[in-house]
């Protein structure tokens, strides 16, 4: 009986069971750190870079503070707002798909999935505008279209590959169906959609890039500023400060992904 | 729920019937049975045959197409589903512990949907663990995978336990051990069943372990027919037909003598015996151990002793036990 007791992760001497080790804590805090800090430097870089350059007036005009800022409030918010309506819409869709009775629709859920990520985002925005116009609204629309489908998926695959014994083990012992997907299949589903949230996330600040197209504005606009009145310098800010937004909510994602991740799971 | 205040409750089925739409035969066929109050029943047969669905049916995870389940004297199929499964233990082979939460957390799922204050629900994870023989301190705030399996069906067995149904449904629940701890755990339950008398319903299609935990056994064929519903001795000494001539298997008198105890066998004698050298058994062992002793021991004779009582066991006598068994079946190793 004590022999097998050991086994598993049961940390030494009677620590707290279940928690990582400290070893494994240190690691974990290293990977968190290395992205901000690897940000940091490439934004430093950055400054450096565009602070020793001679600017001509065009330049001067985008690559300045006001601007800059503006341009990041900008595509943060697409970002933001975008991720939020995704979230409304998709995780209840997904938990409705893996319902038993809904579990027909789930093969079209996946296709139209796969297909979605196949469109290129720049023709679906160009459609919409032609149809309705443009502006943040557009933008929207087309960012929620295109980030919707992976989060859809995960929270459908999460709910279906929760084990089904442990489903009927809980409605054995007198759960109800809504008590079975909140505190069992949603709880264990968490990992799979966190992980479709962050993909979605880091696509959306991708893609966001494409709204200056539909005058939503974002740093978009700085890169294709800089494209058609070829300006290096701007263009380059543009898309690094754009990578640099992408990190760090791929970062943030991890983040809160190790903290809600349910204890217990390996 | 169930009145359980003359120490148990009985199970009435009675043509029970499930179809499935679109097969031509019926999963379970019009099956009707009682369980006595306090006893455990054993439904053996072959994968297929209807007898993991005749469980479920008792706690309406599979609903009757007809027919009539009673517990206590209350009629099932009249209960709401999920208030009649909080009061019946349910465990399965697959122990299905939820990964995210604690051992404590686990065997106290039941009490806290059933709305018990914390401090009961403690009290209560603590005392089960210490009944199925786990160290509460040392492994409640642990999670499922950090358990051997057997460690994990126990606490699959103290879960089933928690708000003390007097009615368990257990589901093959040892099926998935290796046999060393898979027989462990079939003596600690045998232990706890003395103890707790609860009213079960046990799945299984290994004979050996119907013999060993059943106060009877139902021997199923397919669609849940019964082919013999009788105590465990009264099957290998006069199985009703080839069916289950066939599942007991080879050696069905040996089998036999593992179900009668030393102290129950015919003796020739009562005259207290020295020692002398002969093999030793203990009066509560089993003929079959007597007879292993025998062999060993290359004697005919060994020597009983239960407390200061030293009796003489001739082989003679074992057989002589066997034959009579036959005809009166008293079921005398529990």
């Amino acid at each position: 009986m004590s022999a097998d007791v050991l086994t598993g992760t049961a940390a030494i001497g009677g620590e707290v069971y279940g928690g990582p080790s400290l070893r494994g804590r240190t690691r974990a805090l290293l990977r968190h750190l290395g992205t901000p800090v690897a940000i940091a430097v490439v934004l430093g870089a950055l400054y450096l870079w565009v602070h020793g350059l001679k600017l001509d007036s065009i330049e001067q005009r985008t690559l300045n503070y006001t601007y800059i800022h503006d341009r990041v409030i900008e595509h943060v918010k697409l970002t933001v707002v975008a991720t939020l309506l995704v979230i409304v819409i998709a995780i209840p869709l997904g938990v409705l798909v893996s319902r038993p009775k809904a579990r027909w629709v789930s093969p079209i859920v996946l296709g139209l999935s796969n297909l979605g990520q196949a469109i290129p985002s720049i023709g679906l925005l160009v459609l919409l505008t032609i149809k309705f116009g443009v502006g943040f609204k557009i933008a929207m629309f087309g960012l929620v279209a295109y980030a919707v489908l992976p989060v859809l998926r995960n929270t459908m695959v999460g709910i279906q590959q929760v084990d089904p014994f442990l489903v009927e083990a809980a409605r054995g012992m007198g759960m109800t169906r809504r008590q079975v997907l909140v505190s069992v299949e949603l709880r264990l589903a968490v990992p799979v959609i966190l992980a479709g949230l962050r993909t979605a996330l880091v696509l959306t600040v991708g893609v966001a890039t494409l709204a200056a197209f539909v005058n939503a504005g974002g740093l978009g606009e700085m890169i294709v500023n800089g494209i058609k009145l070829s300006r290096h310098p701007v263009l380059i800010t543009g898309s690094v400060l754009t990578c640099c937004i992408a990190f760090l909510v791929d970062w943030l994602g991890n983040l809160v992904e190790d903290l809600l991740r349910p204890r217990g799971l390996s | 729920m169930f009145d359980n205040s003359d120490g148990g409750v009985g199970i009435e089925l009675r043509e029970l019937t499930k179809r499935y739409p679109g097969q031509s035969a019926p999963a379970v066929d019009n099956i009707s049975l009682d369980v006595p109050a306090g006893e455990l029943v054993v439904f053996v047969g072959p994968s297929g045959c209807g007898k993991t669905t005749t469980m479920k049916m008792i706690n309406r995870l599979i609903e009757p197409t007809s027919g009539s389940i009673h517990i206590g004297g209350e009629d099932v199929l009249k209960m709401r589903p999920d208030e009649l499964r909080r009061h019946v233990g349910y465990v399965i082979q697959q122990i299905g512990l939820f990964p995210h939460l604690t051992i404590a957390q686990n065997i106290g799922v039941v009490p806290k949907l059933l709305g018990w204050s914390k401090t009961k629900i403690t009290d209560r994870v603590d005392e089960l663990l210490g009944l199925v023989g786990l160290d509460a301190a040392q492994f409640r705030s642990r999670y499922p995978r950090q358990l051997s399996g057997g460690q994990q069906q126990r606490v699959g067995v103290a879960r089933a336990l928690a708000a003390d149904p007097p009615v368990m449904l257990m589901d093959e629940p040892f099926g998935a051990t290796d046999p060393i701890t898979r027989e462990h755990l079939q003596n600690e339950f045998l232990r706890l069943q003395r103890e707790l008398r609860k009213t079960i319903i046990f799945v299984t299609h290994d004979f050996e372990e119907a013999i060993k935990l059943g106060d009877w056994i139902a021997v199923l064929r397919d669609g849940s027919h019964i082919a013999q519903y009788d105590r465990p001795a009264r099957i290998l000494g006069a199985p009703a037909d080839d069916y289950v001539a066939g599942f007991i298997g080879a050696a069905a008198t040996l089998k036999r003598l593992a179900l009668i105890a030393v102290d129950d066998a015919r003796f020739a004698g009562d005259a207290p015996v020295p020692a002398n050298g002969l093999p030793e058994i203990d009066g509560a062992a089993t003929l079959r151990e007597a007879l292993d002793a025998m062999v060993a021991g290359g004697t005919e004779e060994v020597v009983a002793v239960s407390g200061d009582m030293r009796r003489l066991l001739t082989y003679h006598d074992v057989c002589r036990t066997v034959q009579s068994e036959g005809q009166e079946v008293e079921h005398s190793v529990r």
